[in-house]
């Protein structure tokens, strides 16, 4: 798969530090994305992986700092802007589809008020002309039933609401797109179905996708990180980190895949015919 | 976490909460009041001194003054006390057998459920204080009469949350996996299901007692209940209307009684919520 | 449908109403499960995966069809011969938060069973607690900790000693590794097949994970909106019958192999069909439908040396 590049940098992050209280929770990592590319992150829980994402979007929780570091977004450093002036970019520039599906959406409000609010938030329109972008939203997410704009987050299956997540965060055209898990407890059919519809928001834009499964990182990715306890352990692209690991936990880490994906059967029944 | 567990993981350095603790203590004070009373107040306290009638307070040997009939305020609190304190507690116990029992039973699907829920819905659609006055005007007026009035209008609270609690707790795993080992239903509720609605429960009985309280109250400030010269709270603020500006403490002390015992019992019910649920 | 089979689902239905309309979560399933097999059973969420083995375990009643174990029809039996029966058939959940009392000691945990079963003296009882202990690989320190205190993988390892204390002949494995990390889902995996191997247990492994399900199981069933639309040998998986099992084979992110855009492509231009009645139940998302789907197709041969069968008029391997 092929990614078009750009010549400068949409996203570099620097020597980033994140610690709380007691402990460091992510080591000096350091890694560039460009628009057209997919950049997967990948570790155990615990790796860091997803604090990572918040700093960038913004939305550490309280007792976590950025203690040393910079994040730069299209040139703009993202740590030295005031807290305002940071959520109006993050509105705006990066979109960001959470990990808890369910907490994701207001139960009490529908998908389609949900997604005017964000359209008018940012962008002066008449309701009618906001509710029409926010059925494109959601045909460009492949759901396809004029009703779902009118349902309530309860009605739709999970692969639905992950969908309608990624409508909302593409809504207002971000350059930057992460993603938190986007398919745990999902079935594999669907799975693969949203992985495509990342992969492909990735053509005009730079998509980060954050997993603990080796596998749907492999599939789409055009670079992997592989965090360890806050550390970044293994960079580069997608091919070479699984093709040849350098490190030892990478390495290890592969193997426990490929015993849980190996295709020969190892048990046979007693009564083999 | 469950109660069961908050407890015994108390040496694993858990803070007791003030709010447990202020209402604790409170409480706890109150209970060794009425355990005491009969050695703190004695026959002679409770007689009428037409000699020393409406006396101030803060002067011995009346320290909190007394009525006007001469009777001492501090005792008939204590009295009162004792009335309040065991009418609530009666009719809290009851309407929790009452109301846990029945829960339990309509937690499981099933013709009985469906009765009891209908059961529940048309008992708490009663006004309660309509209820135990018109029982108390027929059956006349006594403790038994006001426990039982007030915890057999009551109960529906108890077991609306008991049948929630018990029938989520039948669709928890462990539970099914308790079922699978095909153990006595005596074992599984035991076990697993009661100590399931410890929290809850724990949260709730403060409140309901709090609840009775005030409701008992009500009453005797109504002439309801308790019997005549009985001394309660209620029955006192009654007598004190007509000394408001001459007497307040005749109001005072009483209302005050009430407002932190139900303020006590409040604070714990709130502070077992906070930490339990 | 070999008669003495250890576990035999005979034409299982299962409805119930929810919301007006009546929900029809099995359709005349019928499995068979040999003493020391392991079965998987694979599908999407919705397709009754978990029902079926819910209802094995006795929580749920079918509408019509018959469980029989032991060639025992679980559903006549008297009380007591199903306690003494249904003892024997035990279930590891999904959740190992969820499956394990919050209040409870792993060794109350683990003794529980033994006691209910009256397994002997309580000396006997703590030996027998401390064998268990080892047979999933747990530390004995782990004793007094209570389930918050351990990690997933600890958990379910308690969850399945707490079903082997039992004895069972048949153990259901109702997606055991799903809430797991992958690592320790990998632990997992090897231990379900190690004690498999010891004990020649029977095992009914439910999973959306075909990598696991290959790993782990001899034969295969796969289940759709309620019914089972293929079963035979776990080989299948590499020659599917049924267009169901191909796509969700073809799903499966095997590692190194890049997004499946063909895949992807035809199912995004598949326009799901308005409410399919009658007929293949897999008729609105299926690639290959044509006008014979119009007719309801019986699980029928594909493959008669190897047991293998499919729900297609189309079935090819």
């Amino acid at each position: 798969m092929t990614s078009d590049h750009h010549p400068l940098p949409l996203l570099r992050v620097d020597g980033l530090t994140l610690a709380s209280d007691a402990h460091t929770i992510v080591k000096e990592l350091t890694f560039t994305l460009r628009a057209g590319e997919m950049l997967g992150i990948v570790g155990e829980s615990g790796s860091g992986k997803s604090m990572t994402a918040y700093a960038i979007a913004g939305l550490l929780p309280r007792e976590v700092l950025v203690t040393s570091g910079s994040i730069m977004l299209d040139s703009r450093s993202l740590l030295s802007l005031s807290h305002a002036e940071r959520r109006m970019l993050a509105g705006r520039r990066i979109g960001m589809v959470l990990q808890d599906r369910r907490s994701s959406f207001n139960p009490v409000r529908t998908i389609g008020s949900i997604l005017i609010e964000s359209i008018v938030r940012h962008r002066a329109m008449p309701t009618s002309e906001a509710r029409a972008l926010a059925m494109q939203a959601l045909t460009g997410v492949r759901l396809l039933d004029s009703k779902l704009i009118d349902a309530y987050p309860h009605q739709l299956s999970g692969g639905q609401l992950q969908r309608a997540m990624i409508a909302l965060a593409r809504l207002n055209d971000p350059v930057l797109l992460i993603a938190d898990e986007p398919t745990t407890a999902l079935d594999p059919i669907v799975q693969l179905q949203i992985l495509s519809l990342l992969r492909a928001s990735a053509v005009d834009r730079g998509v980060v996708l954050i997993t603990h499964d080796l596998h749907v990182a492999a599939a789409v990715c055009d670079q992997l990180i592989v965090m360890h306890r806050g550390e970044c352990i293994e960079q580069g692209p997608a091919r070479q980190v699984i093709d040849s690991p350098e490190h030892t936990y990478t390495r290890q880490w592969l193997a426990s895949a490929r015993l849980l994906s190996s295709g020969a059967p190892l048990l046979r029944s007693v009564s083999a015919l | 976490m469950s109660a069961v567990q908050e407890i015994s993981d108390f040496s694993e350095s858990q803070p007791v909460r003030w709010d447990i603790a202020v209402g604790c203590a409170v409480l706890g004070i109150a209970l060794m009041l009425v355990v005491m009373s009969p050695w703190l107040v004695t026959e002679r306290d409770q007689l009428m001194d037409l000699n020393d009638r409406l006396a101030t307070p803060f002067a011995w040997p009346h320290v909190l003054g007394t009525d006007q009939l001469g009777r001492d305020v501090a005792s008939r609190i204590v009295m009162g006390l004792r009335w309040s304190f065991a009418t609530a507690v009666c009719s809290t116990l009851l309407a929790f057998a009452i109301g846990t029992v029945l829960g339990l039973v309509a937690a499981r699907a099933g013709r009985a459920s469906n009765f009891i829920r209908r059961l529940t819905a048309l008992a708490q659609s009663f006004p309660v204080f309509v209820l135990a006055v018109s029982v108390v005007a027929l059956v006349g007026n006594g403790f038994f009469a006001v426990s039982t009035v007030l915890g057999l209008a009551t109960w529906p609270v108890f077991c609306r949350v008991v049948q929630a609690e018990a029938a989520s707790l039948f669709t928890r795993e462990y539970v099914l996996a308790a079922q699978m080992l095909q153990m006595s239903r005596a074992r599984l509720y035991r076990k697993h299901i009661l100590p399931g609605l410890v929290s809850s429960l724990s949260v709730l009985v403060p409140f309901h007692f709090a609840d009775m309280l005030i409701a008992e109250s009500a009453l005797s400030f109504l002439g309801v209940g308790a019997p005549l010269g009985e001394a309660t709270w209620g029955s006192m603020l009654q007598e004190s209307r007509s000394y408001l500006w001459s007497a307040p403490w005749l109001m005072l002390f009483p209302a005050a009684a009430i407002v932190t015992l139900v303020i006590a019992a409040n604070l714990l019910g709130d502070g077992l919520r906070r930490k339990l649920v | 449908m070999t008669s003495g089979a250890l576990l035999e689902v005979a034409h299982v239905s299962m409805t119930f109403a929810s919301r007006g309309r009546t929900v029809h979560a099995l359709r005349d399933v019928s499995l068979d499960v040999e003493a020391g097999e392991v079965v998987a059973l694979i599908g999407e969420s919705g397709s009754g995966k978990s029902t079926l083995a819910r209802l094995i375990a006795g929580i749920g009643k079918p509408s019509c069809g018959s469980v029989r174990f032991r060639s025992h029809d679980l559903g006549r039996v008297s009380k007591n011969a199903q306690r003494t029966l249904r003892q024997r058939i035990q279930m590891v959940f999904q959740d190992p938060d969820a499956s394990l009392n919050p209040s409870h000691t792993v060794a109350a945990i683990l003794t529980e069973p033994l006691i209910v079963r009256r397994f002997g003296s309580s000396d006997a009882i703590r030996r027998r607690v401390a064998e268990l202990l080892e047979q999933v690989r747990l530390d004995a320190g782990l004793l007094e900790r209570r389930p918050h205190q351990l990690s997933g993988g600890q958990k379910q390892r308690v969850a399945i000693a707490r079903a082997l204390a039992m004895e069972p002949e048949v153990l259901i494995a109702d997606e055991p590794l799903s809430a797991l990390d992958v690592s320790t889902a990998a632990s997992i995996a090897r231990l379900f097949q190690d004690l498999q191997r010891q004990l020649s247990i029977a095992m009914l492994f439910i999973s959306h994970d075909l990598a696991a399900v290959r790993r782990l199981a001899s034969r295969v069933a796969v289940m759709y909106a309620g019914e089972i639309v293929e079963t035979g040998p776990i080989g299948l998986l590499d020659a599917p019958a049924h267009p169901f099992t191909r796509l969700l084979v073809g799903s499966t992110l095997v590692e190194n192999a890049r997004l499946n855009t063909t895949l992807v492509e035809q199912l995004d231009a598949m326009q799901p069909l308005a409410i399919a009645t009658g007929g293949c139940g897999y008729r609105a998302c299926c690639l290959s439908r044509n006008d014979v789907c119009a007719t309801a197709p019986a699980l029928a041969t594909v493959d008669d040396r190897i047991d293998h069968a499919a729900r297609c008029h189309l079935r090819r391997a």
